[in-house]
Protein backbone atom coordinates (compact mmCIF):
# COMPACT_ATOMS: atom_id res chain seq x y z
CA UNK A 1 0.00 0.00 0.00
CA UNK A 2 1.32 3.21 -0.76
CA UNK A 3 1.77 6.22 1.38
CA UNK A 4 -0.64 8.49 0.36
CA UNK A 5 -3.30 5.81 0.19
CA UNK A 6 -2.36 4.34 4.00
CA UNK A 7 -2.59 7.99 5.11
CA UNK A 8 -6.06 8.20 3.76
CA UNK A 9 -7.12 4.95 5.58
CA UNK A 10 -5.69 6.35 9.08
CA UNK A 11 -8.79 8.51 9.88
CA UNK A 12 -11.58 5.75 9.30
CA UNK A 13 -9.31 3.32 11.23
CA UNK A 14 -9.27 5.49 13.94
CA UNK A 15 -12.97 5.73 14.14
CA UNK A 16 -13.38 1.98 12.72
CA UNK A 17 -15.35 3.04 10.30
CA UNK A 18 -13.49 1.65 7.27
CA UNK A 19 -14.97 1.34 4.36
CA UNK A 20 -17.12 -1.44 3.32
CA UNK A 21 -17.24 -4.02 5.97
CA UNK A 22 -16.02 -6.98 3.76
CA UNK A 23 -12.37 -5.44 2.99
CA UNK A 24 -11.86 -4.29 6.27
CA UNK A 25 -9.50 -6.96 6.91
CA UNK A 26 -8.12 -6.72 3.91
CA UNK A 27 -7.40 -3.28 4.59
CA UNK A 28 -6.08 -3.33 7.76
CA UNK A 29 -3.58 -5.74 6.90
CA UNK A 30 -2.72 -3.64 3.92
CA UNK A 31 -2.55 -0.81 6.63
CA UNK A 32 -0.47 -3.15 8.92
CA UNK A 33 2.27 -3.68 6.84
CA UNK A 34 2.60 -0.19 6.05
CA UNK A 35 2.59 1.49 9.32
CA UNK A 36 5.51 -1.08 10.15
CA UNK A 37 7.71 0.63 7.59
CA UNK A 38 6.79 4.20 7.92
CA UNK A 39 7.40 6.26 11.01
CA UNK A 40 5.32 9.04 9.43
CA UNK A 41 2.35 6.91 9.24
CA UNK A 42 2.69 5.40 12.76
CA UNK A 43 2.93 9.24 14.28
CA UNK A 44 -0.15 10.01 13.06
CA UNK A 45 -1.98 6.94 14.97
CA UNK A 46 -2.21 9.52 17.89
CA UNK A 47 -5.14 10.25 15.82
CA UNK A 48 -7.47 7.41 18.00
CA UNK A 49 -6.40 9.47 21.37
CA UNK A 50 -8.10 11.96 19.85
CA UNK A 51 -11.09 9.78 19.41
CA UNK A 52 -11.35 8.44 22.22
CA UNK A 53 -11.76 11.68 23.53
CA UNK A 54 -15.32 11.69 21.92
CA UNK A 55 -16.49 9.99 24.71
CA UNK A 56 -16.85 13.16 26.54
CA UNK A 57 -19.17 14.04 23.89
CA UNK A 58 -21.90 12.62 25.51
CA UNK A 59 -23.35 13.09 28.86
CA UNK A 60 -22.68 11.13 31.92
CA UNK A 61 -24.85 8.76 32.97
CA UNK A 62 -25.33 6.78 36.49
CA UNK A 63 -25.79 2.81 36.47
CA UNK A 64 -27.87 1.14 39.23
CA UNK A 65 -26.31 1.27 42.37
CA UNK A 66 -26.43 -2.36 42.49
CA UNK A 67 -24.18 -3.11 39.32
CA UNK A 68 -20.77 -2.20 40.99
CA UNK A 69 -21.23 -5.16 43.49
CA UNK A 70 -22.72 -7.41 40.73
CA UNK A 71 -19.14 -6.89 38.56
CA UNK A 72 -17.58 -6.87 41.47
CA UNK A 73 -18.76 -10.48 42.34
CA UNK A 74 -18.69 -11.71 39.11
CA UNK A 75 -14.70 -11.08 38.52
CA UNK A 76 -14.61 -13.77 41.53
CA UNK A 77 -14.89 -16.43 38.93
CA UNK A 78 -13.93 -14.53 36.14
CA UNK A 79 -10.58 -16.14 34.98
CA UNK A 80 -7.70 -13.70 33.95
CA UNK A 81 -5.82 -13.99 31.05
CA UNK A 82 -1.79 -14.75 31.71
CA UNK A 83 0.35 -12.11 31.84
CA UNK A 84 1.66 -11.00 28.32
CA UNK A 85 5.51 -10.02 29.22
CA UNK A 86 7.99 -13.14 30.47
CA UNK A 87 10.83 -13.26 31.04
CA UNK A 88 13.56 -13.42 27.95
CA UNK A 89 13.48 -17.03 28.22
CA UNK A 90 9.96 -17.58 28.95
CA UNK A 91 10.97 -18.70 32.81
CA UNK A 92 12.36 -22.17 31.00
CA UNK A 93 14.57 -24.68 32.69
CA UNK A 94 17.73 -24.53 30.11
CA UNK A 95 17.36 -27.55 27.38
CA UNK A 96 18.66 -30.58 28.55
CA UNK A 97 21.72 -30.53 25.11
CA UNK A 98 22.98 -26.91 26.85
CA UNK A 99 23.37 -28.82 30.07
CA UNK A 100 25.06 -31.38 28.59
CA UNK A 101 27.05 -28.93 27.00
CA UNK A 102 28.01 -27.46 29.87
CA UNK A 103 29.06 -31.12 31.53
CA UNK A 104 31.34 -32.05 28.64
CA UNK A 105 33.06 -28.80 28.65
CA UNK A 106 33.74 -29.39 32.24
CA UNK A 107 34.86 -32.82 31.44
CA UNK A 108 37.34 -31.25 29.33
CA UNK A 109 38.73 -29.18 31.87
CA UNK A 110 38.56 -31.76 34.46
CA UNK A 111 40.76 -33.90 31.95
CA UNK A 112 43.15 -30.88 31.08
CA UNK A 113 43.94 -30.67 34.66
CA UNK A 114 44.60 -33.91 35.01
CA UNK A 115 47.47 -33.91 32.70
CA UNK A 116 49.17 -30.73 33.67
CA UNK A 117 52.46 -31.85 34.90
CA UNK A 118 52.95 -29.01 37.65
CA UNK A 119 49.87 -30.36 39.50
CA UNK A 120 50.11 -32.46 42.61
CA UNK A 121 49.01 -35.86 41.95
CA UNK A 122 46.51 -35.92 44.54
CA UNK A 123 44.15 -33.10 43.04
CA UNK A 124 45.43 -35.00 39.58
CA UNK A 125 44.09 -38.10 40.79
CA UNK A 126 40.99 -36.51 42.13
CA UNK A 127 39.97 -34.62 39.21
CA UNK A 128 40.20 -37.70 36.96
CA UNK A 129 38.27 -39.30 39.45
CA UNK A 130 35.40 -36.62 39.27
CA UNK A 131 35.43 -36.64 35.85
CA UNK A 132 35.07 -40.50 35.82
CA UNK A 133 31.80 -40.10 38.08
CA UNK A 134 30.18 -37.37 35.65
CA UNK A 135 30.93 -39.45 32.32
CA UNK A 136 29.39 -42.66 34.81
CA UNK A 137 26.22 -39.96 35.41
CA UNK A 138 26.16 -38.97 31.83
CA UNK A 139 26.06 -42.48 30.77
CA UNK A 140 23.22 -43.39 32.51
CA UNK A 141 21.74 -40.65 31.84
CA UNK A 142 21.79 -41.10 28.07
CA UNK A 143 20.72 -44.63 28.77
CA UNK A 144 17.16 -43.62 30.59
CA UNK A 145 16.88 -41.17 27.46
CA UNK A 146 17.32 -43.84 25.24
CA UNK A 147 15.21 -46.09 26.56
CA UNK A 148 12.58 -43.93 26.66
CA UNK A 149 13.19 -42.39 23.45
CA UNK A 150 10.65 -45.07 21.25
CA UNK A 151 7.91 -44.37 23.54
CA UNK A 152 8.69 -40.53 23.02
CA UNK A 153 8.43 -40.83 19.14
CA UNK A 154 5.22 -42.57 19.32
CA UNK A 155 3.38 -40.43 21.63
CA UNK A 156 5.22 -37.61 19.15
CA UNK A 157 4.09 -39.23 15.61
CA UNK A 158 0.42 -38.25 15.62
CA UNK A 159 1.35 -34.74 16.41
CA UNK A 160 4.30 -33.70 13.90
CA UNK A 161 2.12 -33.11 11.14
CA UNK A 162 0.63 -30.17 13.27
CA UNK A 163 3.92 -28.18 14.64
CA UNK A 164 3.59 -24.73 13.91
CA UNK A 165 6.74 -24.24 11.70
CA UNK A 166 8.09 -20.12 12.13
CA UNK A 167 5.74 -18.79 10.18
CA UNK A 168 2.50 -20.69 12.24
CA UNK A 169 4.29 -19.56 15.28
CA UNK A 170 4.14 -16.50 13.92
CA UNK A 171 0.22 -16.47 13.30
CA UNK A 172 -0.43 -17.96 16.43
CA UNK A 173 1.07 -14.52 18.30
CA UNK A 174 -0.86 -12.78 15.46
CA UNK A 175 -3.96 -14.26 16.58
CA UNK A 176 -3.51 -14.45 20.46
CA UNK A 177 -2.77 -10.36 19.90
CA UNK A 178 -6.25 -10.39 17.91
CA UNK A 179 -7.97 -11.79 20.14
CA UNK A 180 -6.40 -9.74 22.77
CA UNK A 181 -6.81 -6.09 21.36
CA UNK A 182 -9.19 -3.52 22.71
CA UNK A 183 -11.01 -2.74 19.23
CA UNK A 184 -11.80 -6.69 18.30
CA UNK A 185 -15.44 -7.17 17.47
CA UNK A 186 -17.62 -10.00 18.52
CA UNK A 187 -20.34 -11.24 16.80
CA UNK A 188 -22.86 -14.17 17.10
CA UNK A 189 -22.41 -17.14 14.26
CA UNK A 190 -25.57 -18.17 12.87
CA UNK A 191 -27.06 -21.42 13.72
CA UNK A 192 -24.32 -21.84 16.67
CA UNK A 193 -25.92 -20.80 20.17
CA UNK A 194 -22.97 -20.27 21.67
CA UNK A 195 -20.91 -19.61 19.17
CA UNK A 196 -18.64 -16.26 18.73
CA UNK A 197 -16.54 -14.99 16.07
CA UNK A 198 -13.93 -11.99 16.79
CA UNK A 199 -12.25 -9.81 14.33
CA UNK A 200 -10.27 -6.70 14.98
CA UNK A 201 -9.33 -3.42 13.89
CA UNK A 202 -5.73 -3.25 12.35
CA UNK A 203 -2.93 -3.49 14.91
CA UNK A 204 -1.99 -0.73 14.37
CA UNK A 205 -0.02 -0.44 18.11
CA UNK A 206 2.66 -3.13 17.30
CA UNK A 207 6.30 -2.47 18.06
CA UNK A 208 7.88 -1.00 14.42
CA UNK A 209 10.92 0.21 13.03
CA UNK A 210 11.59 3.51 12.90
CA UNK A 211 12.80 3.66 9.38
CA UNK A 212 11.29 6.16 7.50
CA UNK A 213 8.45 6.14 5.20
CA UNK B 1 -1.63 15.68 23.32
CA UNK B 2 -0.25 14.15 26.18
CA UNK B 3 2.80 11.71 25.66
CA UNK B 4 1.93 8.40 27.29
CA UNK B 5 4.54 7.28 30.35
CA UNK B 6 7.69 5.27 29.08
CA UNK B 7 8.22 1.81 30.70
CA UNK B 8 10.84 3.02 33.08
CA UNK B 9 8.83 6.60 34.08
CA UNK B 10 5.90 6.46 36.79
CA UNK B 11 2.90 5.23 34.85
CA UNK B 12 -0.34 6.97 34.87
CA UNK B 13 -3.08 6.31 37.73
CA UNK B 14 -4.76 5.01 34.91
CA UNK B 15 -2.01 2.45 33.82
CA UNK B 16 -1.20 1.46 37.30
CA UNK B 17 -4.81 0.26 37.82
CA UNK B 18 -4.68 -1.95 34.88
CA UNK B 19 -1.28 -3.69 36.30
CA UNK B 20 -2.61 -4.32 39.58
CA UNK B 21 -6.06 -5.64 37.83
CA UNK B 22 -3.50 -7.55 35.61
CA UNK B 23 -2.46 -9.19 39.29
CA UNK B 24 -5.62 -9.71 39.99
CA UNK B 25 -6.66 -7.18 42.60
CA UNK B 26 -10.17 -6.54 42.98
CA UNK B 27 -10.34 -3.01 44.97
CA UNK B 28 -8.19 -1.91 41.45
CA UNK B 29 -10.95 -3.00 39.25
CA UNK B 30 -13.57 -1.32 41.95
CA UNK B 31 -11.45 2.06 41.76
CA UNK B 32 -11.18 2.35 37.95
CA UNK B 33 -14.94 1.29 38.17
CA UNK B 34 -15.42 4.36 40.38
CA UNK B 35 -13.59 6.65 38.06
CA UNK B 36 -14.82 5.83 34.67
CA UNK B 37 -18.43 4.44 35.46
CA UNK B 38 -20.87 7.03 34.40
CA UNK B 39 -18.27 8.57 31.47
CA UNK B 40 -18.64 5.20 30.10
CA UNK B 41 -22.23 4.77 30.44
CA UNK B 42 -23.26 7.98 29.29
CA UNK B 43 -20.73 7.01 26.14
CA UNK B 44 -22.96 3.39 25.74
CA UNK B 45 -25.92 5.50 26.61
CA UNK B 46 -25.07 6.99 23.63
CA UNK B 47 -24.71 4.58 21.20
CA UNK B 48 -27.59 2.10 22.26
CA UNK B 49 -30.03 4.35 23.62
CA UNK B 50 -31.12 1.85 26.11
CA UNK B 51 -30.56 2.14 29.73
CA UNK B 52 -30.70 -1.93 30.06
CA UNK B 53 -28.60 -2.61 26.96
CA UNK B 54 -26.09 0.31 28.36
CA UNK B 55 -26.03 -1.47 31.71
CA UNK B 56 -25.49 -5.14 30.45
CA UNK B 57 -23.03 -3.64 28.22
CA UNK B 58 -20.97 -1.91 30.65
CA UNK B 59 -20.77 -5.21 32.99
CA UNK B 60 -19.29 -7.11 30.06
CA UNK B 61 -16.72 -4.15 29.80
CA UNK B 62 -15.59 -4.34 33.10
CA UNK B 63 -15.28 -8.01 32.84
CA UNK B 64 -13.51 -7.54 29.84
CA UNK B 65 -11.03 -5.11 31.64
CA UNK B 66 -10.82 -7.69 34.55
CA UNK B 67 -10.03 -10.86 31.69
CA UNK B 68 -7.55 -8.62 29.35
CA UNK B 69 -5.91 -6.39 31.57
CA UNK B 70 -2.56 -8.27 31.22
CA UNK B 71 -2.51 -7.46 27.47
CA UNK B 72 -2.89 -3.83 28.05
CA UNK B 73 0.83 -2.49 26.94
CA UNK B 74 1.58 1.24 27.97
CA UNK B 75 4.58 1.59 25.36
CA UNK B 76 1.73 0.93 22.63
CA UNK B 77 -0.89 2.85 23.70
CA UNK B 78 -2.72 4.83 26.35
CA UNK B 79 -5.02 3.12 29.26
CA UNK B 80 -7.48 5.82 28.76
CA UNK B 81 -7.98 5.45 24.93
CA UNK B 82 -7.37 0.98 25.45
CA UNK B 83 -10.90 1.13 27.86
CA UNK B 84 -12.61 3.55 25.47
CA UNK B 85 -12.07 1.86 22.64
CA UNK B 86 -13.33 -1.58 24.20
CA UNK B 87 -16.39 -0.28 25.38
CA UNK B 88 -17.55 1.15 21.70
CA UNK B 89 -16.49 -1.67 20.38
CA UNK B 90 -18.49 -3.41 22.81
CA UNK B 91 -21.50 -1.48 22.32
CA UNK B 92 -21.16 -1.12 18.53
CA UNK B 93 -21.59 -5.01 18.39
CA UNK B 94 -24.66 -5.02 20.33
CA UNK B 95 -25.52 -2.12 18.45
CA UNK B 96 -25.63 -4.67 15.33
CA UNK B 97 -26.40 -7.76 17.27
CA UNK B 98 -30.86 -5.82 17.73
CA UNK B 99 -32.85 -6.51 15.61
CA UNK B 100 -34.08 -3.89 13.06
CA UNK B 101 -37.20 -3.33 15.46
CA UNK B 102 -35.21 -3.27 18.81
CA UNK B 103 -33.61 -0.46 17.47
CA UNK B 104 -36.30 1.46 16.18
CA UNK B 105 -37.40 1.30 19.73
CA UNK B 106 -34.40 2.40 21.25
CA UNK B 107 -34.07 4.96 18.58
CA UNK B 108 -37.71 6.04 19.53
CA UNK B 109 -35.72 6.54 22.95
CA UNK B 110 -32.88 8.92 21.42
CA UNK B 111 -33.95 12.17 22.68
CA UNK B 112 -34.33 11.55 26.18
CA UNK B 113 -31.31 9.52 26.23
CA UNK B 114 -28.72 12.34 24.78
CA UNK B 115 -30.15 15.34 26.58
CA UNK B 116 -30.42 14.14 30.25
CA UNK B 117 -27.32 13.14 32.44
CA UNK B 118 -28.43 12.03 35.80
CA UNK B 119 -24.79 11.84 36.45
CA UNK B 120 -22.35 14.83 37.44
CA UNK B 121 -19.17 14.84 36.64
CA UNK B 122 -16.23 15.57 39.11
CA UNK B 123 -14.08 18.87 38.98
CA UNK B 124 -11.43 16.83 36.28
CA UNK B 125 -14.22 15.28 34.15
CA UNK B 126 -16.18 18.62 33.86
CA UNK B 127 -12.82 20.26 32.69
CA UNK B 128 -12.15 17.14 29.75
CA UNK B 129 -15.53 17.59 28.87
CA UNK B 130 -15.73 21.41 28.53
CA UNK B 131 -12.25 21.08 26.71
CA UNK B 132 -13.49 18.55 24.04
CA UNK B 133 -16.56 20.50 23.96
CA UNK B 134 -14.47 23.62 23.33
CA UNK B 135 -12.64 21.71 20.40
CA UNK B 136 -15.62 20.03 19.10
CA UNK B 137 -17.44 23.55 18.78
CA UNK B 138 -14.19 25.02 16.46
CA UNK B 139 -14.52 22.14 13.96
CA UNK B 140 -16.96 22.78 10.57
CA UNK B 141 -20.77 21.50 11.30
CA UNK B 142 -20.11 19.14 8.52
CA UNK B 143 -16.81 17.88 9.78
CA UNK B 144 -18.06 17.23 13.01
CA UNK B 145 -21.37 15.48 11.89
CA UNK B 146 -19.48 12.61 9.78
CA UNK B 147 -16.88 12.35 12.94
CA UNK B 148 -20.05 12.13 15.26
CA UNK B 149 -22.18 9.35 13.22
CA UNK B 150 -18.96 7.23 13.08
CA UNK B 151 -18.29 7.17 16.30
CA UNK B 152 -21.68 7.26 18.11
CA UNK B 153 -23.63 5.42 15.48
CA UNK B 154 -20.96 2.98 14.28
CA UNK B 155 -21.38 3.84 10.50
CA UNK B 156 -19.13 3.10 7.88
CA UNK B 157 -18.24 6.21 5.53
CA UNK B 158 -19.98 4.63 2.90
CA UNK B 159 -22.88 4.33 5.05
CA UNK B 160 -22.30 8.45 6.70
CA UNK B 161 -22.28 8.95 2.54
CA UNK B 162 -25.82 7.37 2.28
CA UNK B 163 -27.14 9.10 5.51
CA UNK B 164 -26.35 12.39 4.75
CA UNK B 165 -26.97 12.01 0.89
CA UNK B 166 -22.93 13.12 -0.07
CA UNK B 167 -20.44 11.70 -2.22
CA UNK B 168 -18.29 8.92 -0.58
CA UNK B 169 -15.38 11.19 -1.19
CA UNK B 170 -16.57 14.39 0.43
CA UNK B 171 -17.39 12.12 3.73
CA UNK B 172 -14.15 10.63 3.44
CA UNK B 173 -12.14 14.21 3.22
CA UNK B 174 -14.53 15.73 6.23
CA UNK B 175 -13.54 12.41 8.57
CA UNK B 176 -9.74 12.89 7.59
CA UNK B 177 -10.13 16.84 8.58
CA UNK B 178 -12.44 16.56 10.95
CA UNK B 179 -10.06 14.29 13.06
CA UNK B 180 -7.25 15.81 12.21
CA UNK B 181 -8.35 19.28 13.53
CA UNK B 182 -9.74 17.43 16.49
CA UNK B 183 -6.46 16.24 17.89
CA UNK B 184 -4.74 19.56 16.78
CA UNK B 185 -6.96 21.66 18.98
CA UNK B 186 -6.65 18.91 21.68
CA UNK B 187 -3.03 19.19 21.16
CA UNK B 188 -3.13 23.06 21.61
CA UNK B 189 -4.96 23.09 24.94
CA UNK B 190 -2.62 21.04 25.95
CA UNK B 191 0.08 23.05 25.54
CA UNK B 192 -2.14 25.75 26.74
CA UNK B 193 -1.54 23.95 30.11
CA UNK B 194 -5.42 21.69 30.14
CA UNK B 195 -3.98 17.97 32.20
CA UNK B 196 -6.00 16.10 29.01
CA UNK B 197 -5.60 12.09 29.86
CA UNK B 198 -5.89 11.35 26.07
Amino acid sequence: MKHEETKELLAPAALDALEERRRRGEQRRALDAHLAGCADCRASWSLRDATASLVYAAPAASPAPELRARILTAVKSQPQDARRRLPSNGGARPPLRKLQRQFARRIREATRGARCQDQPPRLMFGSLAASLAVAALLITLGARLAAQRPAARRTRAPLRNRRPDAAGTARTRADRELLAAPEAHTATLAGHENGRARARAPDLRREHRDAPC
Amino acid sequence: LKPEATPQAEPSPDTALLHAIARGDESALASLYDRYHSILLGLLLRILHSRVEAEDVLQEVFLQIWQRAANFDETRGRAFTWMVTLARSRAIDRLRSLDSRQRADNTALRDAAESISDASDDAYQAEQRAIVGAALAEIPEEQRRALLLAYFEGLTQSEIAARLNQPLGTIKTRMRSGLSKLRDLLGEKMRHGADLNF
